[in-house]
């Protein structure tokens, strides 16, 4: 807990809230503060040389030098830090693990670069635009604040769902309270007769595999000859606050592969998940075996999906007993997680690349959040409801039951994950900081079904959104009986292939059924299109 | 300042830890302590931003040189 004995941080944050009510008055102290700036600055101008090129050029030099010494002496603190933690006496290595985190966060924030005299290209954008980038600057921490307080990193007028985001063409054929289901338009004569269902993470917007044209997964596998489905999760609020992990796993994606499977006319379907989708894909999975039920789901894929939550990585830092409890705390009045909580988090765990440059571009240098499109995505993230995130923390971060046989139950079916015995695609991503590879990995431990295992390059998002093309230079590995002692030593050792994993696994899919049919319409007479993709949940 | 200059200023401000390297024409992208695929983003709209250029999605990977860069910005 933070010691705050005299109050400092609600006065302060009062101060703010207080004129917030008084937005018009707020503008004006600001206003009124950048002239003073502004006069400050060609006051000292004027006082200091009378050549003012001179003048910013003998500036711009003195701060170039200052901040390579400010840099010489963080790298001298980071790395005694580093030594200082690591040498502690009598500790165990998990807990140098967090003291390397917490502190690998204050290091963050005070690097050189995030003070305006040791950043050249801050004072260097001051000195240009005479003070007019300490204006912009104010103005982009204004509307950060009044919005969530969390760094913008995407400049969010260059993007819209439905107009340069999430269009290739679909229907939703299929709403409930929690999902609505997309189907996509065929844009082959001949189809696999065997649909793919991508089961998204409902942590984020569903769109992430559909982003621009050129990045589109879907676009790709429609043109690939699959009919595809994928879900797009409602935005919870307060009346979804006892909507619980077995309705996303019941509710969401066995209806999803069912209505598939229906529309589609046949028993089984590819079913995908990605990251928290998967470890629901799972669950379901080891359901359907356990119970000898119904099962359509002809085979799985992983992408970025955890299902062994023994190391989850710099995560785990932020779950303990008493953080759930905090949580509970937290969602207690609203019912939800709030869509913010959860991206501060995230942002977290690489606060030097999701934080700090977005600080020093935005507020130091005045300058506008950058058109792209992946950040766009990342921005637009979801509440969690209060029932389902409480769950999640506790029975897999915390107790790691998903991996223990019939230790969970869903709507009072027992759970074992070892009885699956359709084959598995996992897709695991090297830097991947949210779901560590050699975690997504482990789930072939615990099942003995055939699978394969593939390592992409790149991270979490990136590792994902990988289109074939003669320019990419994006690798992975194939993962087989042959070489995984060296995967567990030393992944490099194994030969990577150059580009997209894409293909790889789309021909994978086609070894699983090869057989054609015309292309299926859009819906049929039991599930029939509501309305065009991407829906309405997705801009809730 | 040279782009080669402007592009290392840029290095070092979004990697702090870069000092503890040497940049020059041949050092790949992945030799940057910190470098990764949210780092790369990061950098590519550093490099967009600096040179006011547009450049292709795929263009930026960890094998590529300092001086692959000067040449496209540059170009």
């Amino acid at each position: 807990m933070i010691t705050d004995p005299f109050d400092i941080t609600s006065s302060l944050t009062n101060l703010l809230t207080s004129w917030t009510k008084n937005s018009d008055g707020l503008k004006d102290m600001f206003k009124k503060l950048e002239e003073d700036i502004n006069s400050n600055f060609l006051n000292f101008l004027q006082t200091n040389d009378k050549s003012e090129n001179k003048f910013k050029k003998d500036l711009i030099k003195k701060v170039r030098s200052n901040s390579k010494y400010a840099r010489k002496n963080f790298i001298t603190i980071h790395k005694w830090i580093q030594e200082f933690v690591e040498n502690v006496p009598e500790t165990s290595d998990k807990e140098k693990e967090r003291y390397l985190f917490w502190s690998k966060q204050i290091l963050n924030a005070i690097s050189p670069s995030n003070f305006f005299w040791t950043n050249p290209t801050a004072v260097q954008n001051f000195l240009n635009s005479e003070g007019g980038s300490f204006k912009n600057g104010i103005d982009n921490w204004f509307k950060d604040y009044s919005k969530d307080n969390l760094i913008s990193f995407a400049n969010e007028d260059a993007f819209a769902v439905g107009e340069n985001l999430a269009t290739t063409k679909g229907s939703i054929v299929y709403k409930n309270d929690i999902f609505e289901l997309i189907q996509y338009e065929s844009v082959t004569k001949e189809n696999y007769k065997v649909p793919i269902v991508m089961i998204q993470p409902w942590i984020n917007k569903y769109y992430i595999f559909d982003l621009t044209e050129e990045m589109s997964f879907v676009k790709y596998l429609t043109e690939k000859g699959f009919t595809v489905f994928m879900t797009s999760w409602r935005n919870p609020d307060i009346t979804l606050r006892n909507l619980d992990f077995e309705d996303y796993i019941f509710d969401g994606v066995l209806k999803s592969i069912e209505i598939a499977n229906d529309i589609c006319k046949t028993k089984k379907s590819h079913v995908t998940g990605y990251c928290i989708g998967g470890t629901a894909l799972t669950a379901l999975s080891g359901i359907l075996n356990n119970n000898k039920m119904k099962n359509p789901i002809l085979d799985i894929s992983l992408f970025a999906s955890l299902t062994d939550f023994s190391s989850p990585g710099e995560i785990s830092f932020f779950v303990s007993k008493k953080s759930i409890q905090k949580i509970k705390e937290l969602m207690e009045i609203k019912g939800y997680l709030k869509s913010s909580y959860i991206s501060q988090t995230f942002r977290l765990l690489k606060s030097e690349s999701l934080i700090w440059p977005y600080f020093a571009n935005n507020y130091l240098n005045g300058s506008n959040p950058p058109n792209s499109d992946v950040f766009y995505w990342n921005s637009d993230s979801t509440r969690l409801p209060e029932k389902m995130s409480i769950f999640y923390l506790n029975e897999f971060y915390l107790r790691n039951n998903l991996i223990k046989s019939n230790a969970l139950k869903f709507r009072g079916f027992p759970c074992d994950i070892s009885k699956i015995n359709q084959p598995v695609y996992i897709v695991g991503a090297e830097q991947d900081h949210i779901a560590p590879w050699k975690e997504t990995y482990k789930i072939c431990d615990h099942i003995s079904s055939d699978s394969v295992f593939i390592l992409a390059s790149e991270g979490h998002i990136a590792g994902f959104l990988n289109p074939p093309s003669p320019n990419s230079r994006r690798k992975y590995r194939i993962i087989d009986d042959n070489n995984i002692g060296k995967l567990t030593k030393d992944f490099n050792e194994i030969e990577p292939n150059i580009g997209s994993w894409w293909d790889h696994w789309t021909d994978w899919l086609i070894e699983q059924d090869s057989n054609k049919i015309s292309s299926v319409a859009v819906g049929n007479k039991k599930y029939p299109v509501l309305y065009d993709a991407p829906g309405k949940y997705v801009m809730g | 300042m040279s782009i080669f200059e402007k592009i290392v200023e840029g290095i070092f401000e979004l990697f702090p830890s870069a000092d503890e390297i040497e940049i020059n024409d041949d050092t790949v992208l992945e030799e940057i302590p910190d470098w990764d695929s949210m780092a790369s983003v990061n950098f590519m709209m550093f490099l967009q931003q600096a040179f006011d250029i547009q450049l292709p999605n795929d263009f930026l990977h960890g094998e590529l040189k300092i001086s692959e860069i000067v040449t496209q910005v540059g170009g």
